[in-house]
This record gives C-alpha cells, sequence and structure tokens, in this order.
C-alpha cells in the first residue's frame, strides 16, 4: 500500500475533527429517530423475548435519550471519550442485533455496511484529541482506518448492485420515470445496476490501493447522491435513511482533508523555490 | 497507536469472519427414513393444478405421491406422479446448535386434476410413506366459496432464537382453529399466507413452522392449500427450498407473483414486496389486470408489507412504493380487497380512494396475527374511521365469497368474531380504466 503522510495542519486536525464529529452526530441522530419511531430492538424485546410493549418502547426510548446525551458529549473535553464508547458499544450491538433479527434482504451486506461504521467513534476520538492536545500529525492506522471505512461501505454496495438489489432497481426506475421524459425497464436497470457495481467495486479498491483527489471527489459526489436518492424518492419524511448514510459521502471528506494536506507537502518538497519563500 | 491500527485490522478480519456462515459436514445417517410435514400449494390453476410437497430425514431414491379420487390408496392402480424437485434443506450452524435434524426437501406437481373434487393423496421417499390426507381442487364452475387469510406466524418450536416465549401457544392455538373453522365449514378452500412465517426461512425456525402447520389438517385429513406470500423474513434460501412453486409459475416463480383463478369469476393476485416493486412485478400487475379484471367478478389482492400500516412508520420507503406503484393499479382497475400483514396488529381501513377517505375507495385489511406477539397500532391515522378496526389481537380473516356479497370476518384467537364486514363487487367495464 502506498505510504501517505499523516502530517498535519492545526487547521486540518481542526477541519478533520468538526467533520468527523458532524457526521458521527447526524449517523446517531438517525439511529436516535429510529429508536423514538419503534426499531429493533423494540421488536427483538417484544417478539422474541416476551416484553410488554409499553416497556419494550421505554427501552428503547431510554436508549436513544442515553445517544442523544452521548452526542452531546462529545462536544466537551471531559466527556467525550465516555460518549464514544457508549456510542461504540451501540452501533455494534445495534448492528449485530439487527443482523441477528433478519427480515432483511442482503442481510450481510447490511452487516458490512454497519461494521465500515464501527470504528468512526474511534476515528472521531482520535481527531478530537488530536485537536485538543494541538498534534501536527496523525498515525497512519487514522487514515487506514478511514480508507477502510469508505471500502467496505462502496464494496457493500457494489456487490448489493451486482445481486441486483430490488431497491436499487426500483430507485433507478423511480428516478428516471419521475425525473426524465423516458421510462426504463427492469433489465436495463439492472444492466445499469452491473455498471454501477463495477464502478463501485474499483472505486473501493483503489480507495485502498491508489486514492487521489479525483477519486475522492467522486466518492464524495456519489456517497451524497445515493443517499440523497432516499429522500428524493421517498420523499423528506425518509430522512433519517438519508442521514445514516452521512459517512458515505462524509468520510471521504474527511480523508480528502487529509489528502489536500499531502498534495501541499508534496508540492512543498519538490518546488525548492517555493521551500525558500 | 499502534494498538489502535491492530484494532482496526481485527475489526475487519472480524466483519469478514462474521459475514461468512459454514455449512457443517453431514452427520450420520439414520437408517429409518421418517416423512412429514404434508403442505399442498396452489399456485395459478387450483382447479388442475396442485403441488405437495413434503420433508423427509433422507434424500431418497424414489420420491413421489400416490393420489386417487377415492380415499383407500392401498392398491397399486392409483395415481403416480414422481417429485418435481428434491434436495437437502441448507442448515446453519445455529440449526445445529439448536438440535434440528438435517432434513430434505421433496415438491411433486399433480397435473390434470379435476375441478371441485378430494383427492386422497399419500408422499413416499422410497418405501417409507405417509398417511392418507386429502385435498379439494378448486372449482370450475361460480359456487360460494371462503378462504382464509393472515400474516405473521414467526416465532415458535422449543428453542427459537433468544428463547423466551416457547412454544408458540398462540400460533399453534391459529392453526388448531384454522383445522377447526374448516371441520365446521366445509366451503373454505384456501389459507392465504401473508408472510413471515418465521423469524428467518432458515431450518431451525421452518422446521417448527410445519410442524405447527400440520395443527391446520382437520380430523380427517384434510389439508388446506395455501396460496403463500413472501414476507420480509423469507430472504434465506430456505423459503425457495421449501415453498416452491412449481415450473408453470417459471417466469415470475422467482419472484413469488401471480394469480389464483379460485373460481371462473373470482381471482387472487398474490404480490412480492421483497423483491422490485416498480419494474418487472408492476408490468406483471397491470398486465394480469388488464387482462383478468373484466371477467374476474371479485379480484382480492394480497402482499406482504402495507399500503397503509397500522403501526410502523407510514413515511417509509418500502410502505411508500407499495403505494406509489401498486396502489393507483388497485384502484384503476377497481379491486376488490387489499390483504396486508407485517404490522403484527389487527386493522381494517376506511375505503380509500387518491390518497383520501372515499366511499368508492379500497378497503385494506390485515395485518398480521397468526401467532406472532401483536403490536400497539395508531387508531388516528387518518385512514381509520368509523368504519375501521385498530386493535392489537391475533387473528385471522375468514372471507365468504358468493356472486353479489362477499362476508370478510376477522375470528380472535378463541374463535371470537373481532370484526364483520360486507362487500358488493365493484362494477367495472374496459372503458373504465380509459378515464
Ligand atoms: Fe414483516
Ligand atoms: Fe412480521
Amino acid at each position: 500500500m502506498k505510504v501517505l503522510p499523516i502530517n498535519l495542519s492545526l487547521k486540518s486536525i481542526t477541519g478533520l475533527a468538526q467533520v468527523l464529529k458532524f457526521i458521527l452526530v447526524l449517523y446517531v441522530l438517525a439511529f436516535c429517530l429510529k429508536l423514538k419511531k419503534g426499531a429493533v430492538i423494540s421488536s427483538v424485546l417484544v417478539v422474541e423475548n416476551g416484553y410488554s410493549e409499553l416497556s419494550a418502547f421505554w427501552i428503547e426510548k431510554g436508549v436513544a435519550i442515553v445517544l442523544l446525551l452521548s452526542l452531546i458529549g462529545i462536544f466537551f473535553k471531559v466527556t467525550y471519550k465516555l460518549s464514544i464508547w457508549i456510542i461504540t458499544a451501540f452501533i455494534v450491538g445495534y448492528a449485530l442485533l439487527s443482523y441477528f433479527n433478519g427480515g432483511k434482504a442482503f442481510l450481510e451486506l447490511s452487516l458490512i455496511s454497519a461494521v465500515s461504521k464501527w470504528w468512526l467513534p474511534l476515528l472521531t476520538s482520535i481527531a478530537i484529541n488530536a485537536y485538543y492536545d494541538h498534534k501536527d500529525s496523525l498515525n497512519r492506522g487514522f487514515l487506514f482506518g478511514i480508507q477502510l471505512s469508505i471500502f467496505l461501505i462502496f464494496m457493500s454496495h457494489g456487490i448489493g448492485c451486482f445481486l441486483k438489489n430490488a431497491l436499487y432497481i426500483d430507485y433507478i426506475i423511480g428516478f428516471v420515470g419521475d425525473y426524465t421524459p423516458f421510462s426504463i425497464k427492469q433489465y436495463q436497470a439492472e444492466q445499469l445496476l452491473n455498471i454501477i457495481g463495477i464502478i463501485d467495486v474499483i472505486v473501493a479498491v483503489l480507495v485502498l490501493l491508489k486514492p487521489s483527489k479525483s477519486l475522492l471527489y467522486w466518492l464524495i459526489f456519489w456517497g451524497f447522491l445515493t443517499s440523497l436518492l432516499r429522500i428524493v424518492d421517498a420523499g423528506i419524511f425518509n430522512y433519517t435513511e438519508f442521514l445514516i448514510r452521512a459517512p458515505h459521502f462524509g468520510l471521504p471528506i474527511a480523508m480528502l482533508i487529509i489528502w489536500n494536506e499531502k498534495i501541499k507537502a508534496k508540492d512543498y518538497s519538490s518546488s525548492p523555490s517555493l521551500s525558500k519563500s | 497507536m499502534k494498538i489502535r491500527t491492530n484494532f482496526l485490522i481485527a475489526i475487519s478480519c472480524l466483519l469478514i469472519l462474521s459475514a461468512c456462515k459454514k455449512e457443517q459436514p453431514a452427520q450420520s445417517i439414520n437408517k429409518d427414513i421418517q416423512v412429514m410435514h404434508p403442505r399442498v400449494i396452489w399456485t395459478e390453476k387450483p382447479q388442475e393444478h396442485a403441488i405437495i410437497s413434503w420433508t423427509s430425514t433422507h434424500l431418497g431414491e424414489g420420491n413421489y405421491v400416490l393420489f386417487d379420487t377415492i380415499p383407500n390408496l392401498t392398491g397399486n392402480t392409483h395415481l403416480k406422479a414422481n417429485s418435481s424437485k428434491d434436495g437437502k434443506i441448507f442448515i446453519r450452524n445455529m440449526d445445529y446448535a439448536e438440535g434440528i435434524p438435517e432434513a430434505f426437501y421433496h415438491h411433486t406437481e399433480l397435473n390434470d386434476l379435476m375441478p371441485a373434487t378430494t383427492y386422497y393423496f399419500k408422499f413416499c421417499t422410497d418405501n417409507s410413506c405417509s398417511e392418507t390426507y386429502n385435498f379439494i381442487t378448486a372449482p370450475d364452475k361460480d359456487q360460494p366459496y371462503a378462504i382464509i387469510s393472515g400474516g405473521d406466524s414467526r416465532l415458535g418450536g422449543e428453542k427459537p432464537r433468544f428463547a423466551g416465549r416457547t412454544p408458540s401457544i398462540e400460533r399453534q392455538q391459529m392453526n388448531r382453529m384454522i383445522a377447526k373453522l374448516t371441520e365446521e365449514d366445509p366451503s373454505i378452500i384456501a389459507f392465504a399466507h401473508g408472510g413471515d412465517y418465521c423469524t428467518t426461512a432458515d431450518w431451525r425456525h421452518l422446521y417448527y413452522w410445519f410442524e405447527d402447520h400440520t395443527l391446520t389438517i382437520t380430523k380427517d385429513n384434510r389439508i388446506l392449500p395455501l396460496i403463500i406470500t413472501r414476507g420480509n423474513h423469507e430472504h434465506e434460501i430456505g423459503f425457495l427450498e421449501n415453498f416452491w412453486l412449481g415450473d408453470i409459475t417459471n417466469e415470475y416463480s422467482d419472484g413469488y407473483f401471480f394469480m389464483t383463478q379460485i373460481t371462473p369469476s373470482s381471482a387472487l393476485i398474490t404480490l412480492n414486496t421483497e423483491t422490485s416493486m416498480a419494474g418487472d412485478q408492476l408490468e406483471f400487475l397491470e398486465e394480469t389486470l388488464e387482462k383478468h379484471r373484466v371477467k374476474n367478478n371479485w379480484m382480492f389482492v394480497q402482499y406482504h408489507k402495507p399500503a397503509y400500516p397500522a403501526v410502523k412508520d407510514f413515511d417509509r420507503e418500502d410502505f411508500y412504493h407499495v403505494r406509489k406503484y401498486w396502489v393507483p393499479l388497485f384502484e384503476k382497475y377497481k379491486i376488490s380487497l387489499a390483504l396486508e400483514s407485517d404490522g403484527h396488529a389487527l386493522k381494517k381501513t376506511m375505503p380509500i380512494l387518491n390518497g383520501k377517505v372515499d366511499p368508492d375507495g379500497i378497503i385494506y385489511i390485515g395485518e398480521g396475527g397468526l401467532g406472532v406477539p401483536q403490536r400497539k397500532p395508531f387508531p388516528d391515522r387518518w385512514f381509520f374511521g368509523k368504519e375501521s378496526i385498530v386493535d392489537s389481537k391475533h387473528h385471522l380473516w375468514k372471507i365468504t365469497v358468493t356472486d353479489s356479497l362477499a362476508n370478510v370476518t376477522a375470528f380472535g384467537i378463541e374463535q371470537d368474531t373481532l370484526h364483520t364486514f360486507s362487500l358488493t363487487p365493484k362494477p367495472f367495464l374496459v372503458e373504465s380504466t380509459a378515464n
């Protein structure tokens, strides 16, 4: 793997911490909203463990409140570490619970996508810590963590395309039907999905092996577009599905911040006149 | 920092491992072949065709069904149909861990049957045959009939995942009630299941569903044919293995959407909310309604996820897609009634047309009460009103159909009447689609 510089200016560290905090807030907020409406925790408690619906909902709401408090906690120096651990425990537990509860297509892919965010709180914590400690560099593992997350997100998305995820097919058919004068058949949508799948898998591999600025711009654009499609298609009330995908474009933004520093550092070292100035 | 890097690598390895589910090697073979779990499945033409499905403890070399219109199947002169599809049921580690025995699925198609006829049958794997069961084919003339509709029968057995509610008393009780209702009213000809049979379609769950399903068999061994819908808890391979729809629906059987012509003027369209709703299935729905609605006085539609949910979030994209893609066709072709599941509550909406309560609209009933613990519905949603029912009670719907009237009754777990209403056929002319 290409060795990447991880010396960062304080401005970049600050930017990284802010971006990661923002992504984490949107991501966890989506869970809070899901929990408020009734989600997998209450379903498992009621259906599989015989809890009364009232107590299951209160447990779920209680979890939502703890999560919200944890979200607030990441903005304070004394509480951010505890908050990060609580959030991590939640997102890991929730992903596993959703997986074992079943009731969804492509459970394995959903799990991979969920796992890709398991270390997002940890990355956020490292960035916050670097910001508080005025550090000017980050460990390579930090960058690798971001790359791995992006890889898993786009890889699971690409595999979902190859497996002809019905929701993706309907997004394409719906989008073309609603926003263009054309209509598209299922087999055509599936052909398009194959192309999208190939692109997703290629960019997923490239982000690990040969990242570049243009690749990151593509990831931001595509991650945002596919997230936005959730509300473009099903309306603004489907916003939790958009929020929960904030890392799909947020993590490439975080990586871009690091990448810009790399370009700067490269320009600086390869331009003697610039280094003298 | 090194620890953090290792942590990230460890997590990624964990991810790859957790996504891989390994099959265990075959267990030792028991020489005594047992056959079990009889089912009769209806697809498109129940007057002349049915699928007999069963489970056995060994694959066997010969799998077949002996059948006849006389109850005594001991001689050698009876009709014999060899199985069309057999195989080993996929088993995961969790199935083994819960002590569920390895098993094999078998499906045999019976073709060229006579309408409105009682067929007696037994199914065999090698020389091990079941006892004699019977079912009645659909009529080819218009006559009064009834079907049972219901969904969400997940959980059950001695060791469902997370244990807790064992065994599934409610599911078993609902199944016993289906047998009793069928004994009391022989005009009941089919059981339309709205999906979510079990928590997953893995064998540790399906096994107990099949065990409990035998409780729907009447005292005289009559089996009510199933018209199956795919629910969101049926994404595993076990569903495709164990609920096979036969070659006649090849074009659509993978998608699990088809039309059952129950009588010459009465049909039930089964749709699949777990696959693309806007693609091939939408074309199928439009073509089917265009071709068949005119000659069908009664056109019922069943599918799993509701257009008008009583419990779950109304704005969820899957429910929205049902409303966006299918409901306009339901309304254009004036279907008689929509049968929904998934919510785990009892509901009957007000008649709905163009997103509003309208006396000329369609009533949606449901929403899944065949044993799954019931949830609390939201009766204040706009599509509930004076003539609605919204409750948190186990239930099934019995739809009794005559030429001029359909009586629709929700029965509770004690066979108590929870709600009842009548429908008249909606006049439909080809010209009405032009509007
Ligand atoms: Fe469901
Ligand atoms: Fe369900």
